[in-house]
């Protein structure tokens, strides 16, 4: 029963994948129809698994109220926003001013203060690493964004002494060249390890959505 | 105090007193902190629903249902996203999550294709075409360099640094014919030059992602400030 099961679901996956990543590079018509109608599909299923984690964030923070788990307030306020919101969106929909407004008055704020703490946090983590690993690499990492941002500051941009030249064109060199250079191998070795993964899921080697 | 106290004011009342909140983060983790974390929280999710429903449900599955009634069941488009949905829903029940597998497969199916298919024509081939293109002096993506001296010596650098950072990813051991003890020097000298490049990267990312938070910190001082000033400018 166990083995009948898990290859219906390995199958599925591997052909739905199979026929979804051969639109990307053939071009006939059957094949592209076919595709566009599994993403649409699989679209909706993943706006309907959204609210799947909506239930079960709002199953876990109810737990957590009704066994009066310590920080259980918070959960209380969790469920009490989520739901409010939720229902405003589906009611007047989440373009709605009222739905904006908490999205502009609420949302925004805390997203755009998480950003600023990073700011602290960031510097923080510069100093940490220049205090503890007195290494070539943290050198090298703290030189460059050292030299970034100083070459980036305005009177450098607008400067017209040699050494803030210098500064700025420095700043470019290593942003354009060198920092260019490291990055591209890194997207080619994310991209390289992404397409091994997939591939792995479309082989029915890796079966994340289980047996 | 103003005469009549608008929607918008008090909405910038509750945006400084949040800001404040997270802010405090910065002397500690503590209660006020959570309590702005777990309100956006709670925004944050219920938008999405919101979205979800009012942009994929809605539209594909409620609307047809009502316009064409239970007879609009018979086009495929709608009935199987139905099927699935509901299939999806036995994964809340340990007892009948194994039901759920087939949606999630379909799910995995099509995230994986997209994913490869994304990486190959998204990331692999416009991130090899930018490297090969760099050579040619008109073409090149960034300027290199104006005198033919400077391009060369950057592409060099270009190409150095890309192929070493890729080489420091390879962790797979060799076959035995290949890790002879020269090629294993090579490697491993490519492979201490591709962390210095990938140190370059990091670096200027950081830096990057410094001036960013900065500027953000910056905007919320002064969206506090300008808060101080019209509510010291209404008394």
């Amino acid at each position: 029963m166990k083995i009948g099961t898990y290859i219906i679901w390995a199958a599925a996956a591997v052909v739905v994948g199979i026929v979804v990543l051969l639109g990307y590079f053939i071009e006939q018509p059957l094949i592209l129809e076919t595709r566009a109608s599994l993403m649409h599909w699989a679209v909706i299923l993943a706006a309907a698994a959204v609210f799947m984690g909506l239930l079960n964030l709002l199953l876990v923070h109810w737990s957590k109220i009704s066994t009066q788990t310590k920080g259980w307030g918070y959960s209380a306020l969790l469920i009490v926003f989520l739901l409010e919101t939720l229902v405003l969106g589906l009611i007047f929909g989440p373009d709605h001013n009222l739905v904006l407004l908490l999205f502009t008055y609420l949302q925004l704020p805390v997203e755009i203060s998480l950003m600023a703490i990073l700011a602290v946090v960031l510097v923080v983590a510069g100093y940490r690493l220049i205090l503890r690993r007195r290494d070539m690499l943290s050198m090298v990492f703290m030189g460059t964004a050292l030299v970034v941002l100083l070459g980036t500051l305005p009177w450098v941009v607008s400067g017209e002494g040699a050494i803030i030249r210098t500064l700025g064109e420095m700043r470019a060199w290593i942003t354009q060249v060198w920092a260019v250079a490291g990055a591209r191998g890194i997207l080619l070795g994310v991209a390289l390890g992404a397409t091994t993964t997939g591939l792995r899921v479309l082989l029915g080697a890796d079966r994340p959505y289980g047996d | 105090m103003p005469e009549a106290i608008s929607l918008d004011f008090v909405g910038m009342i509750v945006s400084a007193l949040l800001t404040i909140m997270v802010l405090s983060y910065l002397i500690g983790d503590n209660p006020l902190f959570r309590v702005a974390t777990h309100i956006f929280v709670g925004v944050a999710a219920g938008y999405a629903g919101a979205v979800a429903w009012d942009s994929v449900i809605r539209p594909n599955i409620v609307s047809p249902i009502v316009t064409n009634g239970l007879g609009g069941l018979l086009d495929l488009d709608l009935l199987i996203p139905l099927i699935l949905i509901v299939m999806l829903l036995f994964k809340l029940s340990p007892v009948t999550a194994k039901l759920g597998s087939l949606p999630m497969a379909v799910l995995v199916g099509v995230g994986a294709a997209v994913v490869v298919g994304g990486a190959i024509t998204g990331t692999l081939i416009p991130q090899s075409r930018a490297a090969m293109l760099s050579f040619r002096m008109p073409e090149a993506p960034v300027d290199l360099g104006a005198s033919p001296l400077e391009h060369i010596l950057n592409v060099l650098i270009l190409v150095l640094g890309t192929v070493s950072s890729l080489v420091y990813f390879q962790f797979s051991s060799l076959p035995s014919k290949i890790s002879s003890e020269p090629a294993e020097r090579i490697l491993a000298i490519l492979r201490t030059t591709g962390r210095v490049f990938i140190a370059v990267a990091f670096g200027a990312r950081y830096a990057g992602a410094l001036m960013a938070a900065i500027i953000a910190l910056a905007e919320r001082f002064q969206f506090l400030g300008g808060i101080v000033t019209d509510l010291l400018g209404s008394f």
